[in-house]
């Protein structure tokens, strides 16, 4: 589903990410895990297209074809969904509105009419039972006054709607507590398929108690230290990021 | 400036056959606006405003537009409520039945009675007076009771056009209304609207400019409101080449209560100007004011608001806010909140912001599969909602929220 090789990115002139490579098939999730400043979020933020990040080597090959030659939108409307580890507010734009807005750009993408608004209702309140998100939050601007479990919470709730081919999960754990991480964690189990994947990227090994990975990578300096299986987590957990890089 | 022979023969046409107090209030705002004269960029207030074009108009009003605006007229979007057509200044009769507590008459019959109807703030700005000076017709509106339904005027100036029309509305004590004046054409309006609402009376009022790319616009909205009164007032300037609208509310007894809401969309060589006055010139009043813009193109716009809190006014709560988006390099505002405090118990509180759209917003759409226009739409709605929002009505709102969507196609093209 998605194959990045080599892929070196620069922010301001200054490179992040120096040849990573990583490869996920279909139906996998891959934790990547790193200390702070290790270009976790610049590897998301790549992935879902902000020209803020420039890519200055390597390929990144979605479903066979070239992702970073697509806009972001075309990204998003192929399936690549990213939940911001800061989401945006957007006060004035409802959340149903701007769902329905993304379901409908999608469904225009592909040559689909757009969804009959009653059938639409009925699959956001499904999905909002699911994740225990009130009504009222649904009529709410976008994010706008949510406290930070909120809308993170509401990020998964737009994965579990728009129900992406490939998510991307930006530290979406931090600054939850034991609940919400619980309701985070069922979105992504929900929403998963043998022909879809996850790369849940995540500063803390708890996260993975939840949403039990395939592979567990290690970022630190721009690339991919280690990997392995969900043990390789608790490993980290146990010795930290210092032990483990530096080989104590 | 003396006034050119033009105007002085349409204002002494009038004058020959009218009524003794008509006849004076006409001449006393022919006197005040040949004693000011046109306004002139050495004028604060119009600082900002392409004043040649005034010079360069025709004032005197034109004999009322043949049959050809019939079909423009025919044209227009469905009246919402009572609705009444004005071309170039004068009511076109329909036969409208009205509910009985609502009661509209020409201004002129009502004024050969009662000269006080016409607020004397008009002698004080040029145009106004002017406007007063030329007074064919007019309209009065009389309000009596709590359950009128929307009332919908629809002014219309035909290209080639001066049109003058001068509407006062009276809202009883304790009666409850919502007025909406719209304006379109081609021609030049200069036009003058006084709204007066007795004790705890209620009145939305919203005044639509959606002119045409050559208009010329002109308004002086006066309002004088009694105790407990509450007013909302929606200004929405979407189209016409050069648009001025000066808002000029005093709160003349305690307790009352106006909201002064603004929403203005430029594009091209646009120009469009907001001015607001609020008076506070009595105890417990509360103001607010809330204008927002979104400028394309090459176009300039203007908000100069003003808050004046009188000796004696205590407890005024008084805000004003102006926050404008910039589409291009070349658009232009310029913005000035003031305020004027001679009373020391009040809360009062102004600002001004300009910014463009949010890029980690834009980013943020454009993630979740919203092409980059669509999303820009989508920003500048939610801008306008702050405004959008609160006006009455749902049909209304659900009118203007599509000719909103629509101009915004326009302007962020």
């Amino acid at each position: 589903m998605l194959e990045i090789k080599n892929l070196h990115v620069s922010v301001a002139g200054k490179p992040i990410l120096k040849g990573l490579d990583l490869m996920v098939n279909a139906g996998e999730i891959h934790a990547i895990m790193g200390p702070n400043g290790s270009g976790k979020s610049t590897l998301t933020q790549t992935l879902a297209g902000h020209d803020r990040y420039t890519v200055t080597d390597g390929s990144v090959r979605y479903k066979g074809r070239d992702l970073l030659a697509l806009e972001p939108e075309a990204r998003a409307c192929e399936g690549v969904f990213l939940a911001f580890q800061y989401p945006v507010e957007l006060p004035g734009v409802s959340n149903t509105y701007f769902l329905r807005a993304a379901l409908n750009a999608r469904r225009r993408h592909r040559g689909e009419p757009e969804i009959d608004p009653l059938d639409f209702l009925d699959q956001i309140q499904e999905r909002a039972t699911l994740l225990g998100l009130s009504e009222e939050l649904l009529n709410r601007p976008v994010n706008a006054g949510f406290s930070g479990g909120e809308k993170k919470r509401n990020e998964i709730f737009q994965l579990a709607v728009l129900d992406p081919d490939l998510a991307v999960l930006d530290e979406t754990d931090s600054g939850l507590d034991i609940d919400a991480l619980r309701v985070v964690a069922n979105g992504v189990n929900a929403t998963r398929r043998a022909d879809n994947a996850a790369i849940v990227v995540t500063h803390y090994q708890r996260l993975l108690d939840y949403i039990i990975p395939d592979f567990v990578h290690v970022l630190a300096d721009g690339r991919l230290v280690r990997s392995g299986g969900k043990e390789l987590a608790l490993e980290l957990e146990a010795e930290g990021y210092e032990a483990l890089l530096h080989g104590a | 400036m003396e006034a050119d022979d033009a105007l002085r023969y349409a204002h002494a046409a009038l004058q020959a056959a009218a009524p003794p107090p008509l006849r004076e209030l006409r001449e006393r705002a022919f006197a005040a606006f040949g004693a000011q004269g046109l306004p002139t960029a050495r004028h604060e207030a119009w600082r900002y405003t392409d004043v040649g074009v005034l010079t360069r108009q025709r004032l005197a009003p034109t004999p009322m537009a043949a049959a050809e605006t019939a079909d423009a007229v025919a044209a227009l979007p469905a009246p919402l409520g009572l609705g009444l057509t004005l071309v170039d200044g004068r009511l076109q009769l329909d036969g409208t039945p009205l509910p009985e507590e609502v009661s509209v008459r020409p201004l002129v019959a009502a004024l050969a009675k009662a000269p006080g109807l016409v607020d004397e703030a008009c002698e004080r700005r040029p145009l106004a007076a002017l406007n007063t000076a030329l007074l064919a017709e007019g309209l009065l509106v009389e309000i009596d009771g709590a359950t009128a339904p929307p009332l919908h005027l629809r002014h219309f100036t035909t290209a080639d056009a001066t049109a003058h029309p001068q509407l006062v509305v009276h809202v009883a004590p304790g009666a409850s209304a919502t007025v909406m004046e719209e304006f379109s054409g081609d021609g030049f309006t200069n036009a003058v609207t006084e709204l007066r609402l007795g004790v705890g009376a209620r009145l939305a009022h919203v005044r639509l400019v959606r002119a045409g790319r050559t208009a010329r616009h002109f308004g002086h909205v006066f309002t004088r409101q009694a105790r407990d009164s509450r007013l909302t007032s929606h200004s929405l300037l979407f189209g016409g080449k050069l648009v001025r609208v000066a808002t000029e509310a005093t709160l003349t007894e305690p307790g009352a209560e106006c909201e002064l809401d603004g929403l203005y969309l430029a594009d091209d060589t646009q120009h469009l100007a907001n001015h607001t006055s609020v008076d506070h010139a009595a105890t417990d009043g509360r103001s607010r004011q809330r204008y927002r813009g979104i400028l394309g193109g090459r176009a300039s716009a203007v908000y100069y608001g003003r808050v004046h809190v009188h000796p004696g006014a205590q407890r005024t709560d008084a805000r004003q806010a102006n926050a404008n988006l910039l589409l291009s390099d070349d658009a232009v505002i310029h913005a000035k909140p003031e305020l004027e405090i001679y009373a020391d118990d009040v809360k009062c509180a102004h600002g001004a912001t300009v910014g463009r759209l949010d890029a980690a917003a834009l980013f943020y759409l454009r993630a979740r599969g919203i092409p980059p226009a669509e999303a820009r739409r989508m920003l500048m709605r939610a801008f306008a909602a702050e405004v959008l929002d609160r006006l009455p009505v749902p049909e209304l709102r659900a009118r203007l929220d599509d000719e909103l969507t629509a101009r915004l196609k326009e302007v962020a093209a």
